[in-house]
């Protein structure tokens, strides 16, 4: 009897902050939105959505909220079942992309609105919103208006409206979209100690792969309503199973081939008569598109080189880098190099040295 | 949740239980009431006594399911599973409440013989209200779509009010319409009457007397939207073009229509152009022609609409005339194009749907008017006077006033589908956020002379009109003894002492105050109205959104007289017994007047960003609580506007109400179109003047408190220096 208690308990305990969709779809008229979506977030950790505009990530993310309900399928919140559940009674609180302070009220009671919305007593509540403020570097800041805040505080206070409520998932849809590049990554680091010192299970909704990799724990990457694929930054970049993931996540040059598979089990890609060997392939033998990233091509001097030779069609200085664009028998290639530009500029031709283990096929 | 669910179900017990259920002739607390056996007597029993003693076994439903409701409501597990079942024998008892006096009523079948013949009564709709909160409670708990109980209830309760006091009073206008009379079938009589010569009529076109009454509306309606439409345009011109001084001036010229009672145009019209008219005399005596009667017939009544309705025009215009982006003619010129060819190629056509939208809505202005075809129209009749004289006229034939109506209805929202189907989606205005560089380029000499030789005589007439107004309230007898006086004031508004007490002499008293108080009841309730329309419209979705939403638009184009025909069709029997109240009064402002607090609400709600409502939902209040905290504070200024406007379109109003007064219940505008028609003008326009120092006293007061949106309270501290914080 006492096992069974303690058995029950442990398991509340390890659900509580798990976000669960199993085969859910959002259907609006006769557009599908989410499309049989399932992935399983793991509580305390930080998992952001990543993917194009209308790809169905904030609709993800507002039928965790509750401002949505899934037409089909089911979502599960800390072990409970909330597909249901309206927004008002799910234990979930949201940063908006515009941040929707309540612009009649000051910020104090900005933050202290969700408090008494849940039958908090009025001191309590004004007491714990001042510790939020100042968990986001805005204690004094009580008494102005949203109004009377620059862009970057106003987005504290959203943060503070959201984290004071200790909510079991806490979702941001775009938090950084209206801030200027500058600060973006100055909040985008705060967000992600926040998040760690509260150990909050957090859905972090962004377009951009840069701010995504910098700050998730893993990532969904959604396209036209589907889950593409989801992984680590690490696992997606080195390991993308689509060309859409291959593209999304870093740069890439994605070549149209043929794949095949030799006698002895290595992958070859043949484009335009050219055979380039690759070690990683997720792909069945066909039509597929190669993966060439700018670690796995080097450029060397045309001259002493026997394999492909390319045209360097222009060449842009960028200070750190160069920027080329090259002409190949294969195709073309954008690429990036590093070092000081080494070569003869006159001679336009260069040799291109394909690196096999960093190449990769996918599926197109 | 489980406490609502608790009162409601009591409230409905207790109205069950404790108030008479039919209707009592007179207030529940007149001792003649009482005197009769009050709750006791069969008349005057509440449900629960029908139901033991009087054999009425289908108020057993209600009893049974409210009473289950509150049992379940202090246990809560009794509910779980069963909700469906429950909501089933709420809706039920709900109905058989509600549907037997009407299924009797329009069926003529009387399965429930004792029901039909009374009204129902206070105890009736207070278990209708407690039914009605339980269904709302018990529906969110079954989890249907992302709904609470409040957003339910407004769903439904706005949508039977609307059923029930705009669109069951046209039924009945149709039903009259068709009644059958003098052994005739009903499609017969009514086609008889409708294609009545009467009605149209064409002798006026080929030099004959008079034409028909549809005919003449049409014509009317056609002429006075053009001039409205022309000198409507010419005023935006003169606005946005020119450099014509006044343009203050011209702004505040579109407040004239809010605050003036419809008919008082033509009132002025008549101390300058009438019979004994300050120019007709002056004319006369100059040129020794006999003073004519032209003002009172068709010319007569299209001036004074010219007159009256060219600031909507206008407020139509400037909208469109200042959207068109100047930098359009601004490419225009530099294409070669010069001034009076870029009107004409690019300016004009870009108004086309400005100008189709103001001529439109002159147009249904034009066939609603009442008040000044009422003064002025003569011998001449148009459909909407014609209505009224057919129910309160020596021949009172409400079927022909119910064909008339028909008429009337389907001219106006004809020309209402046509500005919604046609107009509605077409639109040129560029108003994009974005700051549109440059300055709309000057009229071409022509166009400006052609613009000021329309306004300004115009203005002028205005000016002078108005002043008529003022000054024919100070004169004894109009045309005759132009002497200073104040008898007209002291007649209507008197005051005296007696015994030392206050005593309101002045005949005018009594109807003005019934009409600030009815106007005082209904403006509240026409703003919270419309406001929560608005709100569902805006930011709830429900099956069949976009049908109600272009039936409340709808009834936006039913002329007031239509409306006041079929409210006594409607609520003069049972089961709603409103005529000769003050609640029918009230009911006609309110519904009457909604669309306007839902037009406002749609556009103040629409500013509000969408994200704010769901920051609160995932913050953890309810929608009500959502509404009441984030959406109505916000929503202030517009929440003051509607309630002032609806204020004021009550005091104005004359159509609908004309039909609705009674000896207990007399409102000032239809007052004074009584002292009109016995000829009492003097007194007749001083009670205007009253009503417009009051209006425009609302006006200014509402403006000068909320002129501006205030959302920054605490000004003073954006004057500190921001503390030195990382941002």
């Amino acid at each position: 009897m006492l096992q069974t208690a303690r058995v029950t308990a442990k398991t509340v305990f390890a659900e509580h902050g798990r976000v669960v969709f199993e085969a859910v779809s959002k259907v609006y008229g006769s557009v599908c939105a989410v499309d049989d979506v399932s992935f399983d977030i793991e509580p305390g950790s930080l998992v952001t959505l990543l993917g194009p505009s209308g790809c169905g990530k904030t609709t993800t993310l507002r039928m965790i909220a509750g401002l949505e309900l899934p037409t089909r399928g089911r979502i599960v919140i800390g072990g409970r079942d909330v597909s249901m559940l309206p927004a008002t009674y799910r234990n979930v609180a949201m940063v908006f992309q515009s941040y929707a302070l309540f612009p009649h009220m000051s910020v104090i009671e900005n933050v202290s609105y969700g408090l008494l919305m849940s039958g908090i007593r009025k001191t309590e509540a004004r007491l714990k919103a001042e510790q939020a403020l100042e968990m986001v570097g805005l204690a004094g800041y009580g008494a102005r208006l949203p109004s009377e805040l620059s862009g970057g505080q106003q987005q504290r206070v959203a943060v503070a409206r959201a984290v004071v409520l200790e909510p079991e998932v806490l979702l941001l849809d775009e938090p950084l979209s209206n801030l200027d590049a500058k600060l973006r990554r100055l909040v985008r680091d705060e967000i992600r100690s926040l998040q760690q010192r509260l150990g909050v299970t957090t859905v972090y909704v962004t377009h951009d792969q840069e701010e995504a990799m910098a700050v998730s724990d893993a990532m969904v990457v959604m396209q036209s309503g589907r889950v593409a694929q989801r992984g680590t930054a690490a696992g997606l970049y080195e390991h993308p199973r689509s060309s859409f993931v291959a593209s999304f996540i870093g740069e890439a040059n994605l070549l149209e081939c043929e794949a095949r598979q030799s006698r002895d089990g290595k992958w070859v890609a043949t484009i335009a008569g050219s055979e380039i060997a690759v070690s990683d392939a997720a792909v069945l033998a066909g039509p597929a598109k190669l993966v060439v990233r700018p670690e796995a091509l080097r450029l060397t001097q045309a001259e002493a080189h026997d394999g492909l030779v390319g045209e360097i069609e222009s060449c842009a200085f960028l200070g750190d880098r160069v920027l080329y664009r090259i002409n190949s028998p294969i195709g073309l290639l954008y690429h990036t190099e590093y070092q000081a530009p080494i070569r003869n500029m006159d001679s336009r031709s260069v040799g291109l040295l394909l690196d096999p283990g960093k190449l990769k096929l996918v599926t197109d | 949740m489980q406490r609502a669910l608790a009162i409601s179900a009591a409230l409905g017990l207790a109205g069950f239980c404790l108030f008479p259920w039919f209707g009592v002739e007179y207030g529940l607390f007149e001792p003649d009431w009482i005197e009769t056996g009050g709750l006791l007597s069969e008349a005057g029993a509440p449900g629960i006594l029908h139901l033991l003693f009087h054999g009425r076994l289908l108020l057993a439903l209600p009893f049974l399911s409210l009473a289950l409701v509150l049992l379940s409501a202090f246990d809560m597990r009794f509910l779980q599973g069963r909700e469906r079942l429950l909501l089933a024998g709420l809706g039920a008892a709900l109905l058989t409440i509600v549907a037997p006096p009407f299924v009797e009523r329009w069926t003529g079948l009387e399965f429930l013989a004792d029901v039909n013949s009374t009204a129902l009564g206070y105890g009736a709709m207070i278990t209708c209200a407690g039914l009605f909160v339980c269904v709302a409670i018990v529906w969110s708990k079954l989890g249907l779509g992302n709904r609470d109980a409040f957003t339910i209830a407004s769903i439904g309760l706005v949508l039977a009010l609307v059923g029930l006091f705009v669109f069951y009073p046209i039924l009945h206008v149709l039903v009259q319409a068709f009644a059958p009379s003098g052994g005739r079938g009903s499609i017969t009589s009514f086609l008889t009457t409708a294609t009545g010569r009467d009605i149209w009529g064409l002798a006026c076109l080929s030099g004959g007397r008079s034409c028909g009454v549809a005919i003449n509306s049409l014509l009317l309606g056609v002429m006075t939207a053009s001039s409205t439409t022309l000198f409507g345009l010419a005023f935006a011109l003169l606005m946005t073009r020119t450099n014509f001084p006044a343009k203050r001036l011209l702004r505040a010229l579109t407040v004239l229509p809010i605050i003036t009672p419809p008919f008082v145009v033509g009132l002025a019209l008549i101390l300058l152009f009438g019979r004994a008219g300050a120019v007709t005399t002056w004319v006369s005596q100059l040129a020794g022609i006999e003073a004519g009667r032209w003002l009172y017939g068709f010319w007569g009544v299209w001036l004074t609409q010219t007159l009256a309705f060219t600031p909507i025009a206008f407020l139509v215009l400037i909208g469109v005339v200042e959207g068109v982006s100047p930098s359009l003619e601004e490419a225009a010129q530099t294409l070669r194009a010069d001034l009076s060819a870029t009107m004409r190629t690019i300016s004009l056509p870009l108004f086309r749907p400005g100008l189709a939208n103001a001529f439109l809505l002159g147009f249904i202005e034009s066939l609603a008017d009442f008040g000044n075809p009422l003064v002025l129209g003569g011998a001449r009749g148009f459909l909407s006077t014609e209505i009224y004289f057919a129910v309160v006229g020596a021949q009172a034939n409400p079927a022909r006033a119910a064909v008339l109506a028909i008429i009337l209805l389907l001219f106006t929202l004809g020309a209402f589908l046509l500005q919604r189907r046609w107009v509605g989606r077409k639109n040129y205005a560029t108003i994009t956020g974005k700051g549109d560089n440059g300055a709309h380029t000057p009229l071409s000499s022509a166009h400006a002379l052609t613009v000021h030789c329309l306004t300004l005589p115009w203005l002028a007439l205005t000016v002078v009109v108005y002043g008529m107004i003022l000054y024919g309230s100070f004169v004894k007898l109009w045309g005759l003894d132009h002497a200073f006086t104040l008898d007209h004031y002291r007649e209507a508004f008197g005051i005296g002492w007696s015994d030392g007490k206050l005593i309101w002499t002045g005949s005018g008293w009594g109807s003005l105050a019934t009409t600030l108080s009815i106007s005082l009841i209904a403006a509240p309730l026409t703003a919270a109205l419309g406001l929560l329309t608005a709100w569902l419209l805006v930011r709830q979705q429900f099956v069949g959104k976009s049908a109600f939403e272009f039936a409340t638009m709808l009834s936006f184009a039913v002329p007031g007289t239509v409306v006041g025909l079929s409210y006594i069709l409607a609520f003069n029997v049972p089961p709603i017994e409103l005529t000769g109240t003050g609640v029918i009064l009230v009911l006609c402002f309110v519904f009457r007047n909604m669309p306007v607090g839902v037009r406002g609400g749609i556009a103040a709600m629409k500013q509000i960003d969408h994200s704010l409502d769901e920051a609160s939902l995932t913050l953890g209040a309810d929608s009500w609580q959502t509404l009441r905290k984030i959406v109505l504070p916000l929503l202030r200024p517009a929440i003051v506007a509607a309630i002032a406007y609806s204020f004021i379109r009550a005091i104005t109003s004359v159509s609908a109400i004309i039909f609705l007064v009674s000896a207990d219940h007399n409102m000032a505008t239809a007052y004074i179109v009584g002292l009109v028609e016995n000829g009492n003008y003097g007194v007749a326009i001083a009670y205007a003047n009253v009503l417009i120092a009051v209006m425009l006293a609302v006006v200014i007061a509402v403006q000068l408190a909320f002129g501006t949106r205030r959302l920054r309270r605490h000004e003073r501290l954006a004057k500190i220096a921001a503390a030195p914080v990382r941002a």
